[in-house]
Order: structure tokens, then sequence, then C-alpha cells
């Protein structure tokens, strides 16, 4: 199933498995992602496509398999070793520091490359300050990039949902990362952001940064990936390039039943 | 940009520093219009800013609910007074070292319940409150000296000068909360004070944001554990005998009540609201019987008009006008 060897992959999940009680919420799941792709991960509401995330993210532990992020094991790890990694995500339903400013918002992503302790806080010596103010510049450049920074004094609550959604990105990216995973994106857009969010993510991948998302609306599924894989029931049914899962068969049943997410398909396949 | 956010920030903390400079004016010309009386409800009033304040960066900066603070400041005041009685050491070493055994009995004491949140944990720092007072009761290894509690001989020295009248504990006292407001002024503006509110506002997002979480808390309870420490010993040497009665659950509950009405998080607040707690019923002193009805009727009233704190955190509202500025 694997296209991409483990040397140029930078995210791979082997043989994963994780359930809750009885059950199996994602069982066996393998998958490389290749390095410098945009990955998107689709299926049924309730396929597991979250636990994965949750998964490689150190939210959850799982109960088999192993994984793999730019050559080191992140099996272990603690959701905010796994950050320091370079793996930065959001969340599907927004999670905002709502009663902080925009920047400080996104300054928090910077907090896990920045040492400075208690003392030299208390002290405020030069090696924090320089800290800071390099923190301060990336975060300003994560805002700018997503084109928020006119908010930069606005509390996050006060932002509509297509900038929430916009500044929860800048947040993931001011932890300088190496894969950027996505839950959901799109998930509330307009076609017009959803438009916008597409030229966002494509531009992130152009920086260097990896793109894994789950995605529900195919026009962006198919617009971005080089590489999707499906989940049902917590398994991978599919992998491969828009084009080859849009045909698979064990796809089209899987997302079959209704006649709409035919037409999904096929939109899709002519918005390429 | 830097200049757009020293703009912001400046706007935000200029009603904050205006409140601090007439704080300081009224305390510095105060002292020579009163009575050692009123000094003396003024000391309390600063030791209860201490409190508060070290309160604050727990409830406030961190949002852990925290109803046992009295235990740290338990820990640190019975510190002091026990190794001053053995060995004599120098108060401002004892002010140091209850300061660290406080910190680190908040470190301990804390470390199997940090995962705990709201209502779960505040339950669980009441019960600590309780264990350490009952533990000061029973006079473990001839220590504590039980329900006596202990008495504290040696009093701070300054050059010779020993401080022991009102005015040299005000001066104490209010010089150790300008120091506090000016440590607490720079870890606001750090890293640490930022990852404490990320932590409040959500912190689940901010363990995926790369805060370690857990750090967050801990430092948290150190820091303030260890400052309640400190404050214990000059109060054990301003009252010169410290007993459990003093380390009550009311007391710490009492604290908590401050923090909440001043307004979470907010400095100023704290000081307004241990100066209403420690100076209104020092005025209602004629309506003793009545004075825990005033009480419950005013928390009551603030819970309904003012839910927000006395003087709510600027970091929590003032930001807002500024936000269109460009």
């Amino acid at each position: 199933m694997t296209m991409a060897g483990s040397e140029t992959a930078m995210l791979s999940l082997a043989g994963v498995s994780k359930s809750f009680g009885g059950l199996k919420a994602v069982s066996d799941f393998s998958l490389d992602i290749a390095k410098g792709s945009i990955t998107s991960l689709i299926g049924p509401n309730g396929a597991g496509k979250t636990t994965v995330f949750n998964l490689i993210t150190g939210i959850y532990r799982p109960d088999s398999g192993t994984m793999r992020f730019d050559g080191a094991s992140i099996m272990s790890l603690l959701p905010h070793q796994v950050v320091e990694t370079g793996i930065a995500r959001t969340f599907q339903t927004l999670r905002l520091f709502e009663n902080l400013t925009c920047f400080e918002n996104v300054v928090a992503g910077q907090h896990c490359r920045c040492r400075a302790g208690f003392i030299a806080c208390l002290l405020n010596t030069a090696a924090r300050r320089r800290e800071e103010e390099k923190a301060f510049k990336l975060a300003e450049e994560a805002l700018r990039r997503l084109g928020i920074w006119q908010f930069r004094d606005e509390l996050a609550k006060n932002l509509s949902y297509g900038d929430r959604r916009r500044l929860e990105i800048a947040r993931a990216l001011a932890t300088v990362p190496k894969l950027l995973i996505l839950d959901e994106p799109a998930g509330g857009l307009n076609e017009q952001e959803s438009n916008d969010l597409m030229g966002i993510i494509r531009d992130i991948r152009d920086s260097g940064i990896t793109v894994f998302l789950i995605e529900h609306d195919m026009r962006v599924v198919m617009g971005i990936s080089d590489r999707v894989a499906v989940m049902e029931y917590g398994r991978k049914i599919a992998e491969g390039t828009p084009e080859e899962v849009q045909h698979n068969p064990d796809v089209i049943e899987a997302y079959l039943g209704s006649d709409e997410e035919d037409d999904e398909f096929a939109k899709a396949g002519e918005a390429r | 940009m830097k200049t757009e956010r020293s703009r912001m920030s400046r706007m935000s903390v200029s009603a904050n520093s205006a409140f601090l400079m007439v704080l300081a004016a009224f305390l510095i010309v105060f002292p020579f219009f009163v009575s050692d009386y009123w000094i003396d409800v003024c000391v309390f009033w600063g030791i209860n800013v201490l409190l508060g304040l070290s309160l604050n960066i727990i409830v406030g900066e961190v949002g852990l609910f925290n109803m046992g603070h009295t235990a740290f400041y338990a820990v640190g005041a019975y510190t002091a007074a026990i190794l001053s009685q053995r060995f004599g050491i120098n108060m401002w070493v004892l002010m140091l070292l209850s300061g660290v055994a406080a910190a680190i009995a908040g470190n301990v004491l804390t470390a199997p319940i940090m995962h705990l949140r709201g209502d779960y944990l505040l339950m669980v720092t009441v019960g600590l409150n309780e264990i350490i007072r009952i533990t000061l009761i029973n006079n473990p290894f001839g220590l504590t000296g039980g329900p006596n509690g202990l008495i504290v001989l040696d009093q701070f020295r300054v050059f010779g000068r020993v401080i022991q009248s009102p005015i040299d504990f005000y001066v104490l006292v209010w010089g150790c909360v300008a120091l506090l407001l000016f440590a607490l002024f720079r870890l606001q503006r750090s890293r640490i004070g930022r990852a404490w509110n990320y932590v409040r506002e959500d912190a689940v997002a901010a363990e995926s944001t790369g805060i370690n979480t857990r750090w967050a808390k801990s430092l948290a309870f150190m820091i303030g554990a260890g400052i309640a420490g400190a404050t214990g010993t000059i109060y054990a040497t301003k009252m010169m005998v410290i007993s459990p009665d003093s380390f009550t659950f009311a007391a710490s509950v009492s604290l908590f009540a401050i923090v909440i009405l001043g307004g979470t998080g907010s400095i100023p607040g704290v000081i307004l609201a241990s100066g209403a707690m420690m100076v209104l019923p020092e005025l209602m002193r004629d309506f003793a019987q009545y004075r825990m009805l005033f009480f419950g009727l005013a928390m009551v009233l603030m819970m309904i008009f003012r839910p927000q704190g006395l003087w709510p955190s600027t970091r929590w509202s003032t930001r807002v006008k500024g936000g269109d500025a460009e």
C-alpha cells in the first residue's frame, strides 16, 4: 500500500490500532505521508479520522503499531512534545484562547521554541528579550501570512468564523512545524472562503511544510491533494491520487447509498 | 509592530498604573495622620494583599480553583517558627527558607491532583487545607506545639534595628508588596505569564500548541505557595504566636473570595478586595454581631450586579477597545 519509501516519508504510521472499550476506532491503520506533499484523509462520519489525528498528536496512545515522524518514533510523546518535534495541528471544533488577543493566540505557538525559565523572566535577561523578539516576529509573520494581521489586538472571540479558522492555522504555523495537521479546515466555510483556504494550504506546502488534512468538502480535497487516503469503520480502504480514489469501487461504495455523494465526486472531478 | 503593541498595552495598563500610584501616595501619607491601631489594620491588609496576590497567580492567572491556600501559608509560618525556635536562624534567611519549604509543599502536595479541573480540584484543596491544619493540631514529633501553637520570639532586624512597632511592620509588609508587584509584572509579560493564561483559556489547546500544561500549573502552584509561605514568616513575627486557629478553612475561603470579588486575575482588584475584607469589618466594629450578615449581603449583591469583580482584569476587557486600530 505504501507508495513513498520510508526515507522520504515525513510521517509513517504502521499497523496503528486504538480501541475505546469494545469499539475499534482505528484498526491496523498504515499510511506514509511524503515530505512536501498534501495528503487528505477522507471517509464517512465516525470512520476514525479524528482519532488518527489524536493518535499522531499524542492525545491518545495507540494500543499497537508504530508511528515515526521525521525518522524518530513519536509513540510515547506527550502532546506538547509532539509539537516540539514539529507537528502542529488545528481542531475540528475550533479551540482558540477566546479571551486573549489574536496576537497572544499566535505567540502561543512560539512557547515551545523559547527557553526562558522563571529566573530569566524575573530578571528580564537580554537572552529572554532577544528570544521574545524573535517569537513576536514569527507570530507577526504567521498572522500576515493568513491575512489577519489587522485583527492582532482583537480578542479571538470577536472574530468572524472564517477568520477564527485562519487564526487557528496561524497559531499552528507559529510553532514552525514540519508537518501541519488540519482537521476539517474548510468546515463551515463558504465557497469563496474555501477557495482562499485552498490557496493558503498550497502556499504552506510550497514553503516546505508537509500538510495532512481531514476534509469533507470534496471540492477542496480533490482540488489540492497530492494523495488521498480513505477510511471506513476504522480501516483504510483506499489510497492513491485523487483520480484513483474517485474511481475506486470500494470508495464509491463507502460513500454510496446517497446519490448526492456521487454527484459531489463528479462535480469535484469537473472542478479539477 | 513593536510600537503598535506597546501602544495597546499602554492603554490597558494606564488605569492600573494610575491605581497603583494613587495607592502608593495614600500609603505614604496615611501613617502620618492615624493612630498605631489603624497602621496595624493596614499591616494586616498588606499581609492579605500578599496572600491574595499569591493565590491570584493560581486562581486568576492559571484558573486553578484552590480553596486551600492557607495550607501553604501555614507551612511557611510553622517552618519559620520551628527553625527560629530550634536553631535561631536569622529571620530574613527564614523568610527565604519558609518560602522554599512552602513551594516544595505546593509542588509535592498538588502533584497527584494536578490533572483535576474546576470544582473537583477545589474540593481536594479544601481537604488539603484541613489535613495540614489537623496535622498541626496533632503535634507531630512534638514540632508544632499542638492546639496551642508556637511562640516566635525572634524578629526581623535591619542594621541592628528590630522590626517591632506597627510602622516598622507597615514598611516591611508594603515593601514586600511592592517587590511582589514588580515580580508579577515581569512574569505576566513573559512566556510564563502567557503560558498560564493559555492554560486558563483552554488547557487542551495549550497542550496541543506546545505548552507543557503540567509544568505551567506546577510552576504556578510553587510560586503561589512559596509567596504565601514567605508571607507566613512575616505573620509569625507580627503575631509572635501562631496556632492552627489562624489557618482554618474559613481563612482560605476569605482569600478565595478576595480573588473572586476583586476580579479574577486583576492585581488592583486583589488589593481593593483585601482592603475591603480587612478595613470594612474594622469600620463596622459597632455592628460586630451583624458583620457576617453584611458580608453575605455584599457577596450576593456583588454576584448580581458586578460578577466580573470590583476591578476586572484589564486583560479580559480593556484591550477590546483598541481592536480596530491599524
